[in-house]
């Protein structure tokens, strides 16, 4: 099991998903200035050379987040024993840059990802994973520090006496990215979760970017970000997200959460 | 695409237009959150003129060699508070990152400081770019935050805040506001 994790690692950290590619390619067709044409042209060919030459695509190679599904006799202890060491063994090769510091003594240790685990029930959902189905998201630190909270009704940014209501939560996105603009690489792959404590929002958000791009997408939304005119690198540009997926989950009465987390172009997500 | 070669006088700096795409040549080092901090709190030798790249790169090392395996910029935005005074300590003229850098860093680099974006995340284009890891410094601050000193040949990167202040990415912020 470490072998193939630390396989996975290198997969995801030097190869950018067939879907990204394809929609960071029509990105780069569909734009019309000079400059931000030259520069998705370069992300392109950044992400090929990269994915032949086995090397990181990008130097942050982020906090590795893992996602677990299991059945119910397989041992969450020994899973999360196994990706520790692949994760060590990842850090040595090179495939990871030494991203983890411990706050407490500002000490480097190496990489320790964050592990969610799901207990899958077996006959339910046996055709949807075998004894253990294990995804990994590479997420940069740029994109996680644009992430923002928002709780409605209320007043956001120029958007005034917003409800809880679709129009509300697409305020709320629309709103992160005018605070994010070009800052952490776009375009971006976004997902906002509405409802839950801000814990709970904020694990679901992080948790759709595992999806496919297409998956759980709002067109009306992605239409009005795109629209914004903004581009990569500070230049006006057609494109700012390649998706923007709403989500919804279980909420109190009295509260109405937006998460809104953001992945950078280079998403790196992969499933062993 | 005009090549530059480092480092650069005051007319050089005058002629970079906003939004202009540049390939540059030279020293370098990188420095982010920990180096800045270092570097502004007490006088460092050996790096008065520096040119600065916001960057934590994974570096290889191979029979006691290092080399860039990637190495993209980082946002620049977290440095805003040392700029001002890094530029007063060391005469920096040129900095290098991504996303800009907040209003009051771009008052401090006006008359003498230029800000290039490089492409983020275009990791292994960078690292090609290096031709020779000349030196490392504060290695104890871990990889990404050590102040790595750099040869850089035909480095791709756009002009984003020039020598007047005009700030690019403030341009296309006040644009996007105003569709709302």
């Amino acid at each position: 099991m470490i072998g193939k994790i630390v396989e996975l690692y290198r997969r995801v950290s030097t190869t950018l998903p067939d879907d990204v590619m394809a929609k960071l390619d029509d990105a780069f067709c569909n734009e019309t200035n000079d400059s931000a044409k030259n520069v998705l042209g370069k992300m392109l060919d950044n992400a090929r050379l990269a994915s032949g030459g086995k090397v990181p695509i990008c130097q942050d190679t982020g906090t590795p987040i893992f996602y677990v599904k299991r059945t119910a006799d397989v041992s969450e202890v020994k899973i999360k024993k196994d990706i520790n060491e692949a994760s060590r063994i990842a850090t040595e090769q090179s495939i990871l840059r030494p991203n983890s510091i411990d706050s407490s003594n500002e000490q480097i240790i190496g990489n320790v990802p964050e592990i969610y685990f799901k207990e899958v029930d077996t006959e339910a959902e046996r055709d949807a994973t075998s004894k253990v189905d294990i995804r990994l998201m590479l997420k940069g630190g740029g994109s996680e520090n644009i992430t923002q909270v928002y709780s409605l009704p209320g007043n956001i940014g120029r958007f005034k006496g917003l409800q809880r209501d679709i129009d509300g939560v697409r305020k709320c996105v629309i709103d992160a990215v005018l605070k994010a603009q070009s800052k952490a690489c776009p375009p971006y792959v976004i997902a906002a979760a509405v409802g839950g404590t801000v814990a709970g929002a904020a694990k679901k958000s992080k948790l759709m970017l595992f999806d496919d791009i297409g998956v759980g997408t709002d067109e009306k939304l992605l239409s009005e970000i795109n629209n914004l005119g903004i581009g990569p690198v500070g230049l006006p540009g057609r494109t700012v997200a390649l998706d923007a997926k709403i989500g919804y989950g279980v909420r109190h009465p009295a509260s109405y959460f937006v998460v809104v987390s953001f992945s950078c172009w280079c998403t790196r997500r992969g499933r062993l | 695409m005009k090549k530059l070669q480092l480092p650069l006088s005051l007319d050089d700096l005058k002629s970079l237009e906003l939004n202009e795409f540049v390939l540059i040549s030279g020293h370098i080092i990188t420095a982010r959150d920990k180096a800045h901090r270092y570097m502004t709190e007490k006088r460092i030798d050996n790096y008065n003129g520096s040119i600065i790249y916001h960057c934590g790169p994974i570096m290889k090392k191979t029979e006691g060699v290092y080399s860039a395996v990637s190495a993209g910029p980082t946002t620049s935005a977290r440095m805003s508070i040392y700029t001002g005074k890094l530029i007063d300590m060391y005469g920096v003229n040129l900095i290098i990152g991504k996303g800009g850098l907040s209003a009051n860093a771009v008052d401090s680099m006006k008359g003498r400081c230029v800000y290039l974006s490089a492409i983020g995340g275009a990791g292994v284009i960078y690292a090609n770019s290096i031709s020779k890891v000349i030196g490392v410094k504060k290695l104890e601050f871990g990889m990404a935050d050590a102040i790595w000193e750099l040869k850089v040949v035909d480095f791709p990167a756009i002009v984003s805040i020039d020598i007047e202040g005009n700030n690019s990415y403030d341009l296309i912020k006040e644009k996007s506001s105003m569709k709302f």
